[in-house]
């Protein structure tokens, strides 16, 4: 049963192709609802569904795991982030936040740990609309067009500094959504010469 | 070019000696023309009227330029040093340092494409930019500080920010001092360290949090993507020399296995190049290829190894300088040419019958390498001023122990292996450090060679690279493709390391200004096919001399090499298979001033050729010169 399970969501996502975030095509709609009656015990699968119906095995994306003692520290991965999805190289506009400490050899990364209780989607007064999750990879993201840029995500956000963060110039919140939508996945894992960045398939939702 | 991307548009123009900060438009210096780093700098030195002063001079400019490719993702952060060095023998030339690390991008995202320093500030200061504001802060406190300190100090005060600073050598005026980034980046080749020292400039610090703009991102990313998926983006395993130190065998295994913490690199460049060590009670720092120098003639310890490398750093000390110093003071002392006494350093090592330095035990070691650099930074030692000028005070014996290592321009020998890169030592005005890997790779590789026209098979890969026969014939080509080339990366600017021929970004089968000029055609949006960036490049060069002829009076007698050269092989590993001889030589010079457009007779580039290459106002001033 198992394999079966995984080769359905994995058709699910390669059909999902290059969606525009936060839009929801027919095909997809049909898709998640294979997804979701493959699954068949969580039900209303098919409508937005509420954190917490959102288990491990139904957040296959899974989120970004940076690995410390890999990393030299070169930030590709945040210039590509910002590169990628604003056409501008801006290091306040990347998703993800690298903290270097060039006198100690050391760095480490701020990103959206894609909570399976996701205070920034349960803050937001516009959710589904503004702060949506993807129904078929638990992926949390902004719709940046419904995005009226209130800011109160970024107080939901557990983490310090917060992983949701507010593009000032264009007044809407922005966050890591593992590149939603691009074929080749998280455009900083391509481009991390060191591999020191992977995706955790299986969301605990604890911190490692 | 009003509308060009890729440049940030201004650059930052700061006079310590009035306190003054001003801007002024790039657009003012041609940079569709320059580029940027080197190219940039120059024509600024050009406007600036050329300046012939002394290195030391309040009025000798301290020129910093990033490029249009600064800021991206890539192996194209790195900035430009420019200025009168005082490094340069018998004279101080106007030369070039490139740097890399955190700085250049953050200059670039505060908003600048180069930041102009000159006059003197009356008290030691640094220089604070933060994006649009720049300020000229008090830093007596950092006075005497070493460079490690004084940039943590810095960071606590600017958090995020990057600091260029010098240590207690470029206080001191030692005139190869070095501009250090981080740990281990640094402007070395110069002694631009001491020209920051002589303004009483201790740093100078950056913090931008703007964009690097690009004409044409989608066309940028799929530029990259052709490279990544031809395996050139994650090409991590070639780049050695930093992670694997170039010491001996036993040192070298136990660097590696006890001290590597992990790798490290410039901001946003995918290579990462040097090895990141921690050694408990000596220090942590990174390292690049040059840096190992000590490793060259240390046959002591890890340990000593280590300490010579991080304090050499610390005290802003350039380390290709220090191989030269080791080993002339090692053979000079040997020879007995000079004695202790004469270079002021109480404590040197014995040579043993094997004309190995001997150590004896790690105490004497390390004694010997903290009284050489303590007094070279402080400048007790003759041997402050380098190795050329104190061969000339230490009498005929030390300056033919000088002259045997170094080839012209007061510069320790490097890859001077074939008659091509013996003609850019000799028409440069410093090392062509970072060319010569085009030399070799152009040597070593007949496809490569073939390509371009230039001949092959005098340089072989196997054997270190060693020159393997002297050919003349074309050797002028070679020389100007390089020299171009040089410019360019320079400018650009792109990293030497990640442009190597039949590496990284230049597959052996790929002529490397095709994908020079797409990329810089989608950072601009203005149109660079292969012609009209290798203009830019030919016109780089052209500006150069054009600089030399009217400031330095560059003529042919003075593009030359060491007399040592032409009588014989010089001891050295990475030396011309044979002598030079003296009527081919000329020849070859003679070929290579016409293939530059230039006067055979006196080396000055002819008017029609700098007209041709759309130089009218260069021309125009050097004739009235």
């Amino acid at each position: 049963m198992l394999p079966i399970l995984y080769s359905t969501i994995r058709g699910t996502l390669m059909a999902r192709g290059k969606n525009k975030p936060g839009g929801t095509n027919r095909r997809e709609f049909l898709a998640g609802t294979g997804a979701a009656l493959a699954f068949g015990a969580v039900g209303g699968f098919a409508a937005r569904i509420s954190p917490a119906a959102v288990t491990p095995a139904a957040n296959p994306a899974g989120r970004i795991v940076h690995n410390s003692s890999l990393c030299a520290g070169c930030g590709v991965c945040g210039l590509m982030c910002s590169l990628y999805h604003e056409k501008e190289t801006i290091v306040a506009l990347s998703r993800s936040e690298l903290v270097r400490e060039p006198f100690e050899g050391a760095s480490s990364l701020n990103v959206c740990l894609q909570c399976l209780s996701p205070g920034c989607y349960q803050s937001c007064p516009r959710k589904d609309s503004a702060l949506c999750i993807d129904r078929i990879t638990g992926v949390k993201y902004v719709n940046h067009e419904k995005c009226d840029g209130c800011a109160k995500c970024t107080q939901g956000c557990p983490m310090k500094p917060a992983r949701i963060k507010l593009n000032p110039d264009k007044k809407h919140a922005f966050k890591c959504d593992l590149c939603r939508g691009r074929d080749k996945g998280p455009i900083c894992i391509e481009y991390c010469s060191q591999h020191a960045l992977t995706v955790m398939r299986q969301n605990s939702g604890v911190q490692l | 070019m009003k509308n060009a991307a890729g440049w940030a548009g201004k650059i930052l123009w700061v006079d310590l000696t009035k306190g003054k900060i001003t801007t002024v438009p790039t657009t003012d210096f041609e940079p569709e023309k320059y580029i940027g780093g080197v190219g940039l700098n120059s024509r600024i030195f050009w406007e600036l009227g050329v300046p012939k002063v002394a290195a030391f001079h309040p009025d000798s400019p301290l020129l910093i330029a990033v490029g249009p490719l600064t800021g991206a993702p890539g192996p194209f952060n790195r900035a430009e040093v420019c200025g009168i060095a005082p490094q340069a023998y018998p004279q101080e030339l106007f030369a070039y340092s490139g740097i890399g690390g955190k700085f250049p991008t953050e200059l670039k995202y505060a908003g600048y494409d180069g930041v102009v320093i000159v006059g003197k500030a009356e008290k030691p200061v640094y220089l604070l930019i933060e994006d649009a504001s720049a300020a000229i802060k008090d830093a007596r406190q950092l006075w005497g500080l070493d460079t490690f300190e004084t940039q943590k100090i810095l960071g606590a005060s600017h958090a995020k920010a990057s600091a260029l600073t010098i240590g207690p050598a470029g206080e001191n005026l030692c005139r190869f001092a070095i501009i250090l980034n981080e740990t281990a980046s640094a402007a070395g080749q110069g002694g631009y360290g001491a020209v920051m020292g002589s303004k009483n400039l201790k740093a100078v610090v950056v913090r931008g949090t703007g964009a690097h703009k690009m004409a044409n991102p989608d066309k940028f990313l799929s530029l990259v993507a052709e490279r990544h998926a031809a395996g050139e983006w994650l090409a991590g395993g070639a780049q050695t020399w930093g992670r694997y130190p170039l010491c001996g065998e036993p040192i070298k295994e136990e660097m590696r296995s006890n001290y590597l913490k992990r790798f490290a690199g410039c901001h946003g460049c995918p290579y990462q190049c040097m090895g990141f060590y921690d050694m408990p009670g000596i220090g942590k720092g990174a390292q690049m290829c040059v840096e190992a120098w000590y490793g060259l003639i240390n046959k002591g310890s890890a340990e000593g190894y280590w300490e010579g490398n991080i304090l050499s750093q610390k005290l802003g000390i350039n380390n290709y300088e220090l191989l030269g110093i080791m080993t002339f003071v090692l053979a000079a002392v040997a020879t007995r040419a000079v004695t202790r006494q004469d270079l002021g350093i109480a404590s040197i090592p014995r040579i043993d019958h094997a004309q190995e330095p001997n150590f004896g035990s790690p105490a004497v070691h390390h004694e010997f390498l903290a009284a050489l650099l303590n007094g070279i930074a402080q400048g007790k030692s003759p041997l402050a001023q380098g190795v050329a000028r104190a061969a000339e005070k230490l009498g005929q014996g030390a300056r033919r122990i000088y002259e045997n290592q170094y080839p012209a321009n007061g510069y320790l020998s490097h890859h001077l292996k074939n008659v091509a890169s013996a003609l850019h030592w000799a028409t440069d005005t410093r090392d062509p450090f970072n060319s010569c890997h085009d030399y070799m790779y152009l040597g070593a590789f007949p496809s490569v060679a073939d390509h371009f026209g230039v001949p092959s098979g005098d340089v072989q890969l196997k054997s270190d690279w060693v020159g393997t026969k002297v050919v003349y014939e074309r050797a002028e080509r070679t020389a100007v493709w390089v020299q171009n080339h040089q410019s360019l990366k320079n400018s650009l600017p792109l990293c030497e390391y990640a442009s190597m021929p039949a590496t990284f970004f230049h597959p052996p089968h790929m002529d490397i200004r095709i994908f020079e000029s797409k990329i810089l055609s989608a950072v601009t949006g203005i149109e660079y096919d292969v012609g009209r960036l290798w203009e830019a490049g030919e016109r780089i060069w052209n500006l150069r001399r054009a600089i030399m002829v009217r400031r330095e009076n560059r003529d042919r007698k003075s593009d030359a090499l060491g007399h040592l050269w032409f009588e014989r092989v010089v001891a050295n590993e990475q030396s011309l298979a044979a002598p030079l001889e003296r009527r081919q030589w000329e020849e070859t010079v003679t070929r290579y001033y016409e293939l530059r457009g230039w006067n055979p007779q006196t080396g000055r580039p002819t008017r029609s050729k700098l007209v041709a290459l759309g130089m009218k106002n260069i021309a125009d001033a050097l004739s009235g010169a």
